[in-house]
């Protein structure tokens, strides 16, 4: 008899790949064939998991069709199974999965929408904390701010794709009436963030991007401008920074801390 | 007391997402509502529902991810994950199965089976030991649903369920409907399950519906929580009121899920039955 872990061990593996020679003498079922019920068990695992990513990837599941994904999520699954309990964190390596599945090599924006449809599913888990009014401007120096910080909306996600993956998205919504949008490759970067009990999704310009990854990496004000700056020469830092506050994104500020 | 609900004879049901906007609306008179706190680990707005809905029901906690028999022990960081939703939410009652979901690291979404004997008894006292410390709260612990037996046990598993009282102090959550299939699916008799239970130690009960798979071997009862109490698992349901006391109990119900109002008329049959069987006998109210 193996010990309580090999057990375990043995019959996790059978569920997964779905041979349960390993662990057939082990079932002890009265006029059943083990395999049978050990399939119930298998069963249970993949259509609770495909449900789970068909639910943070209902875009991908409307382009390839349900039976496609469900073909792919069960490779998929087989090959990354969950590592935690909490199921909502469960899908993130599908992105990349998507990406390199063969099947999947004719629809090369698909990769990126499971990116979209992962950050917004992040972006959904996330808290909404309490904005900075912009008044908490006009306390700081501005050479102070410039060497600080800004800490910005938890939720906060940024999707930088060559294809028009918004509008892919937004077409693949269950009441849609867009049009599938031409495949032309073209640059997107999409800010998401959760407002209310849902998610927002804006399409911005490089510079602007730049500057809210930047800053979202922490980032020092001035060295994210510059960032932003070299990619767009007419960018208006203020302009921007104040539209920030406008949109309640800002949630704190820092002072650097002062340099001996 | 730790683990009673103080809701007397009043049936709660089973809190799902499509659910959380109407049960806000129009707080209908249940008698508690229970959610797995693996869906309110996150701090989006599920949480927000929770903390506002708890504030007209008491709430039970029904852990599916504890992985209380796994042999590796139980993930610390999910128990730590857990304890702070427990601070948060005040739960009346909290629970999780017999049963283990993660080797290796892997995570398998479903309820696995264990044999039963001293090792494993080992494990899952020690793992009940470890999550009752770190929730500073006494679980109950429920008896699974099954569809195999792993050689090498030496005790029943109400027998399994009795030591491990003895052992941690826990409570059990009395699911009839798995006791139900299981009894169908491992061929043992459902009454003599009930006769070797713990007197004292029931905390809760379930009640869900099953489907019946027809296979080549004959019928094999899935615990898929997608239609009605059966008749028959009602019948067990009273004669387990009748031995064990009325005890809080909940209507599960996940898959297909029917519009509230059938919920919340199978918590009020539930009162029923169990009022009924009461007045057959002499049990008083366990809360």
């Amino acid at each position: 008899m193996p010990a309580l872990h090999e057990l375990q061990a043995a019959m996790s593996r059978a569920i997964l790949t779905g041979d349960a020679r390993p662990i057939g003498r082990h079932i002890e079922v009265i006029g059943a064939d083990p395999s049978n019920r050990l399939s119930i068990y298998r069963n249970n695992t993949f259509v609770s998991l495909t449900d789970a990513l068909m639910a943070t990837f209902p875009a991908v599941v409307r382009i390839v069709d349900e039976r496609f994904f469900r073909y792919m999520a069960h490779t998929f699954i087989a090959a990354r199974p969950p590592r935690e309990p909490i199921l909502s964190n469960y899908g993130a390596e599908l992105v990349s999965f998507v990406g390199s599945f063969e099947p999947c090599r004719s629809l090369p924006y698909l990769s990126d929408l499971a990116r979209l449809e992962w950050a917004i599913n992040e972006a959904g888990l996330e808290s909404i904390e309490p904005e900075l009014p912009v008044a908490a401007l006009a306390q700081i120096a501005p050479d102070v701010l410039a060497a600080g910080s800004v800490r910005l909306q938890p939720s906060l996600r940024l999707i930088v794709s060559r294809w028009p993956v918004l509008a892919i998205w937004q077409a693949n919504q269950p009441k849609s009436t867009t049009e599938q949008p031409t495949l032309e490759r073209s640059a997107t970067r999409v800010l998401i963030r959760r407002k209310g009990n849902g998610v927002a999704m804006d399409l911005h310009t490089a510079a602007r991007a730049r500057l809210l990854h930047s800053l979202r990496q922490g980032a020092a004000v001035e060295v994210a401008m510059m960032a932003a700056v070299i990619r767009d020469p007419h960018f208006s830092i203020t302009g921007e920074l104040l539209s920030f506050f406008a949109e309640d994104l800002v949630t704190g500020l820092t002072a650097a801390e002062p340099q001996n | 007391m730790i683990g009673t609900l103080s809701v007397c004879g009043s049936s709660g049901i089973g809190l799902r997402h499509p659910h959380v906007g109407e049960m806000r609306q129009r707080r209908p008179l249940v008698g508690f509502l229970e959610v797995h706190p693996e869906n309110y680990m996150h701090t989006g707005p599920g949480l927000d529902d929770l903390e506002d809905l708890r504030l007209s029901y008491p709430l039970s906690l029904h852990s599916v991810g504890l992985s209380l028999a796994s042999a590796e022990g139980i993930c610390r960081e999910h128990l730590n994950k857990f304890n702070r939703l427990a601070n948060k939410l005040q739960p009346r009652l909290v629970s999780a199965h017999l049963a283990w979901s993660m080797s290796e690291g892997v995570y398998l979404n479903d309820l696995l089976p264990l044999p039963y004997n001293t090792e494993s008894l080992d494990v899952v006292a020690s793992n009940v030991d470890h999550a009752q410390q770190v929730l500073g709260r006494r679980l109950l612990i429920e008896n699974l649903s099954a569809y195999l037996a792993l050689s090498g046990s030496r005790m029943t598993e109400a027998e399994f369920l009795g030591e491990l009282v003895r052992l941690t102090g826990c409570g059990l959550l009395l699911d009839v409907n798995n006791v139900y299939v299981s009894a169908h699916n491992l061929s043992f008799v459902a009454l003599e399950y009930f006769n070797q239970l713990p007197q004292g130690a029931i905390g809760e009960i379930h009640l869900a519906g099953h489907a019946i798979n027809q296979t080549p071997d004959g019928a094999v009862l899935i615990d898929d929580h997608g239609s009605r109490v059966p008749e028959a698992v009602w019948q067990l349901y009273a004669e387990a009121v009748s031995r064990f006391g009325q005890h809080p109990t909940l209507i599960e119900w996940d898959a297909d899920l029917p519009a509230l109002d059938v919920l919340i008329g199978e918590a009020r049959m539930a009162d029923q039955i169990a009022a009924a069987s009461l007045e057959g006998g002499h049990h008083a109210c366990a809360a």
